[in-house]
């Protein structure tokens, strides 16, 4: 087990280098800690991670895992990946077809040149702590199921004890019950072990359940790193807010004396800052819906006018609203008792601790950003 | 990572954990240089590149050279030859009119052959069955059947139908309509396996959105199946061009009787001639070398945008939506009969015949040809030095092949060398076989090292000419197994050595057998270039077979032809079994 320390790594594709994948990545892991680098798809988080173990040269950049540098462009250090003592578990298990899973497992002991017995005895004990039942050891990949060949992909790369685990989206193949299961086996195996991990999602829930610390990717580089609470509590920008649940209630305008919108009614305190224009980002769940005009006005919170239902749905103990606002389509969850109909004209108010006021800027949301209108409360 | 002592709850808390102990560590190098990584692959790839380069380019520079030397003695030569005019017409006949009928047979049957239900999906081998077959059994076996005075499918249609009072016909094999024809229902093999494969690709939804909007089968196959495996009807119709353009042994064995020559049976005659024309020969080839570079090339650039064929959905392959599929059985029983158990038949007839006779007489039937032919040591010899030769070019090409492969899978990383490999490689796919032979001959003969009458020098000529197969079906094993399960070795820890030997080699079996078979077969059928090559001490049993065709000995190139047929279909049945044995489920 060993820290992980990486600067300014950087990795560009094409055949210029005009595609920068990762772009000046700082972090550190410390000893037995779990970062989750998590963002959308072609943030740049796999790449970062496939620089970590090896299966890419970075351009730029050094990596050192505890006290040995096995990566320094400016130096020309690159260890190979065979010889980084790391363990990667793939998206797709990468289970060898020919081997049992007793093989798959024994593999990295034999490449350690272990012993026979040292072998035995340290695959029965890591087949015991990933729970994986000794019969299916003698099984071939295609003879398993996806959950016991993601267990035999834990197991590769657990055994051997390796400086620093890595996971590639590792359960991103598997269906919604069995992902849960082994989300909490990775945690507990983590809290067992406390070997130091990186791992690689794009799940924003996998991310708050297994990390230590959560680190969000966009354009190649980590926009915010810090414990998951304070991710979702304080995201720093729009797009961090976006990937935490947030999404946008109106964007205002610094008007010669007052805050105007274009795309809402707008009422509530002015945020602190000097910027001309903001949008206010806010969790569906903490959105109050109200008919219009019902709600008693307050200069102590939000308040977005002139929202129209254009949709309800029945969610079994809750309602799914989609309200219009002004184009813009916003999914709210709400617990059923208030009756809705397509058409009714609402008010929409958040507190002000539940809003987060970001800068508008004129940088095209990335394809990936969750849109306001995939919501989910 | 260690555990003792710091697990976290006691509920977890086990004894096989508490035991964990450290694994014995390896030494790791504190220090790799990028630069000696990249240098020992590039100085390993530039010796293979070297190797292969040495093996495929001097026979064609000598076949080069040769046509140009004296200031073109050798053109000069062919355009006074008075048959140049025909050699010509015949060679542009046979190359289009083997594209048009086979690209049209090989769709037609290859759709068809989607339709079959579970139960008949055998017979969409059938179609397959020629690129395995000996050409030369097929050819004589053809020669058998529609032999104008006593072929026997000339004899059953006489009797049959309207021709009845006719000594002769009413077909002939020996014209140039039959040589197209028997030249273009071996190809046929070829369309309908690259047709297939693409079929195999296309996602069925496309065919059922078709057919939900309204459109008829027939409409959906034309509208939007066909457009769909553009790039595998260009593929295949260019190859076809190609290996119609060198097309040797149905000229060579079909035209002979009525002096009708392509350009490759005219270089033939001209290296036979004794002395040997080497020039003129050379000058004959030229153009098909050309022509082979040219629509090598021409491959490349039709299908470097192959992104818009590329369908993507989960249902798999396309199937006709009506499955009557009463036509689809017809064609292919039909083409299996004609194209397949016809010749073979007729073989096996004259090679239990005591002569080849119209008189099909089955208690006549008699092992005497083959004991002639077990009697006869040149023929012994042949067979022997065909399974040595063969064994032989197998032991070295498949490695070279999964080089190349190798080479040719990390293109991203060596771009410049990939890309020579390729061209290399390639070369014999484009270049006839036949051509080759008369390269090497050249090369062993004023080149630096004299193999010529030696059987390494046919091995030489059998590596080259299996290459290309074999690097790519290497070359599709190793994209079927795709990057994630090597480099988990990797991760794992495994070093180079271990993950080709334990973890990529298991796991191209399947693909590195069917390369040994498809070497063993080929190399044991090879005639074109062998023809040329060989000596009197390093017959083999194409060239054997010729000879007697030659002299005449209907009945042992009878037993010849079957005994090729014989080990074939020994040794494709060996390749399935190992395959299916070997092949590995993914996971």
């Amino acid at each position: 087990m060993s820290d992980l320390k990486v600067k300014d790594l950087r990795k560009a594709f094409g055949s210029h280098g005009g595609i920068v994948a990762v772009d000046d990545v700082t972090l550190e892991v410390p000893q037995a800690e779990m970062l989750v680098l998590v963002g959308p798809s072609g943030c740049g988080k796999s790449t970062t991670l496939r620089c970590l173990a090896g299966l890419e040269n970075p351009d730029a950049g050094v990596i050192e895992f505890g006290d040995q540098t096995i990566f320094d462009a400016s130096r020309r250090i690159a260890v190979p990946i065979h010889r980084r003592d790391i363990g990667l578990v793939f998206q797709n298990y990468a289970l060898w077809p020919h081997m049992t899973g007793w093989d798959n497992i024994a593999f990295p002991l034999r490449s350690r040149w272990a012993s026979r017995e040292e072998q035995r005895r340290r695959i029965a004990a890591v087949a015991e702590v990933v729970d994986l039942d000794r019969r299916l050891l003698d099984k071939r990949p295609a003879q398993l199921s996806g959950g016991q060949q993601q267990r035999v992909a834990l197991a590769r790369a657990l055994v051997a004890e390796p400086k620093i685990v890595m996971f590639d989206e590792p359960l991103s193949n598997l269906d919604a019950a069995l992902r849960e299961q082994l989300r909490s086996e990775i945690r507990r195996l983590h809290e067992e072990i406390r070997f130091t991990g990186v791992y690689v999602t794009h799940d924003l829930s996998e991310a708050m359940a297994l990390g230590d610390r959560v680190a969000a990717m966009t354009d190649g580089t980590i926009v915010q790193i810090g414990r998951p609470e304070e991710l979702f509590a304080t995201p720093a920008t729009s797009r961090i807010a976006r990937m935490m649940g947030y999404r946008r209630l109106c964007a205002i305008n610094r008007g010669a004396d007052r805050w105007t919108s274009t795309d809402c009614v707008f009422a509530g305190p002015a945020p602190d800052g000097p910027g001309p224009s903001y949008e206010l980002l806010a969790r569906p769940d903490r959105i109050t819906i109200a008919a219009e005009g019902t709600a008693v006005p307050s200069d102590h919170e939000y308040r977005v006018r002139g929202g129209v239902v254009a949709g309800v749905g029945y969610l079994g103990n809750e309602q799914e609203l989609i309200v219009d606002l002004g184009g813009r389509h916003l999914r709210l969850v709400v617990p059923l008792g208030r009756t809705f109909a397509p058409g009714d004209r609402v008010d929409l108010t958040a507190r002000p601790a539940d809003i987060r006021a970001f800068p508008l800027s004129d940088k095209p949301e990335h394809p990936d950003t969750p849109s306001d209108q995939e919501t989910e409360a | 990572m260690h555990t003792t002592g710091t697990v976290a709850s006691d509920e977890h808390s086990r004894t096989d954990v508490a035991h964990y102990q450290p694994t014995p560590r390896r030494r790791i190098g504190l220090v790799d240089r990028r630069t000696a990584q990249t240098a020992a692959r590039r100085a390993s790839a530039l010796v293979l590149v070297a190797v292969v380069a040495l093996l495929c380019l001097p026979p064609v520079y000598f076949v080069i050279d040769a046509a140009l030397s004296g200031s073109g003695l050798g053109f000069r030569q062919m355009l006074q030859d008075r048959t140049l005019g025909r050699t010509v017409q015949i060679t542009i006949t046979l190359a289009l009119g083997a594209v048009v009928i086979s690209t049209v047979l090989g769709i037609v049957l290859a759709w068809g052959a989607q339709g079959l239900s579970r139960r008949n999906r055998w017979l969409g081998h059938i179609p397959l069955i020629p690129l395995v077959m000996p050409a030369l059994a097929a050819v004589t076996g053809f020669g058998y059947l529609l032999n104008p005075s006593i072929g026997f499918g000339n004899l059953l249609l006489r009797k049959i139908m309207f021709w009845s009072g006719a000594e002769t016909g009413p077909f002939d094999v020996n014209t140039v309509p039959f040589i197209l024809i028997v030249t273009a229902t071996l190809l046929t093999s070829f369309v309908y396996l690259f047709i297939r494969s693409a079929l195999a690709q296309l996602d069925q939804g496309i065919y059922d959105a078709a057919a939900a909007s309204g459109a008829s089968p027939t409409r959906a196959f034309f509208t939007v199946i066909l457009p769909m495996l553009r790039p595998a009807i260009v593929y295949s119709s260019l190859t076809v061009m190609l290996l119609a353009l060198g097309q040797f042994a149905v000229p060579l064995f079909l035209g002979r009787q009525e002096n009708l020559n392509v350009l490759s049976t005219a270089m033939y005659v001209s290296m036979s001639a004794s002395p040997p024309n080497i020039p003129l020969a050379a000058a004959y080839g030229l153009p098909i070398v050309v022509a082979g570079i040219v629509f090598l090339v021409i491959q490349r650039v039709v299908l470097r945008d192959q992104d818009r064929f590329a369908s993507t959905g989960t249902k798999g392959a396309a199937r006709s939506l009506n499955k009557s599929g009463w036509l689809s059985h017809t064609a292919l029983i039909v083409y299996g009969l004609v194209a397949v158990a016809a010749p073979i038949v007729s073989v096996a007839i004259v090679a239990f015949q005591p002569y080849w006779s119209k008189d099909i007489v089955i208690s006549e039937f008699t092992f005497d040809n083959f004991r002639s032919v077990f009697a006869n040591p040149r023929l012994v010899d042949a067979i022997g030095n065909t399974a040595v030769y063969s064994l032989s070019a197998s032991a070295i090409a498949v490695p070279l092949g999964y080089l190349c492969a190798k080479v040719l899978y990390r293109r991203r990383q060596q771009r410049v060398i990939a890309s020579i490999v390729d061209v290399l490689v390639s070369m014999s796919l484009g270049i006839p076989a036949v051509i080759f032979g008369v390269g090497f001959l050249l090369a062993f003969t004023h080149g630096p090292l004299n193999l010529y009458g030696r059987g390494a020098g046919l091995v030489a000529v059998y590596v080259v000419v299996t290459l290309p197969f074999i690097t790519r079906m290497v070359l599709v094993g190793m994209v079927n197994l795709g990057d994630n399960l090597i480099e988990a070795g990797a991760a794992c820890g495994g070093p180079l050595w271990r993950r080709i030997l334990t973890l990529e080699l298991p796991m191209l079996r399947p693909a590195l057998g069917n390369a040994i078979a498809i070497c063993l077969i080929l190399t044991a059928q090879e005639f074109g270039a062998s023809i040329l090559v060989r000596s009197t001490q390093t017959q083999v049993m194409s060239t054997v077979l010729y000879d007697q065709f030659a002299n005449g000995s209907n009945s042992q190139v009878a037993v010849m032809a079957f005994l090729m047929c014989a080990i074939t279909g020994i040794g494709v049945l060996l390749a399935l079994l190992f395959g299916r044995q070997s092949s590995p489920k993914e996971s």
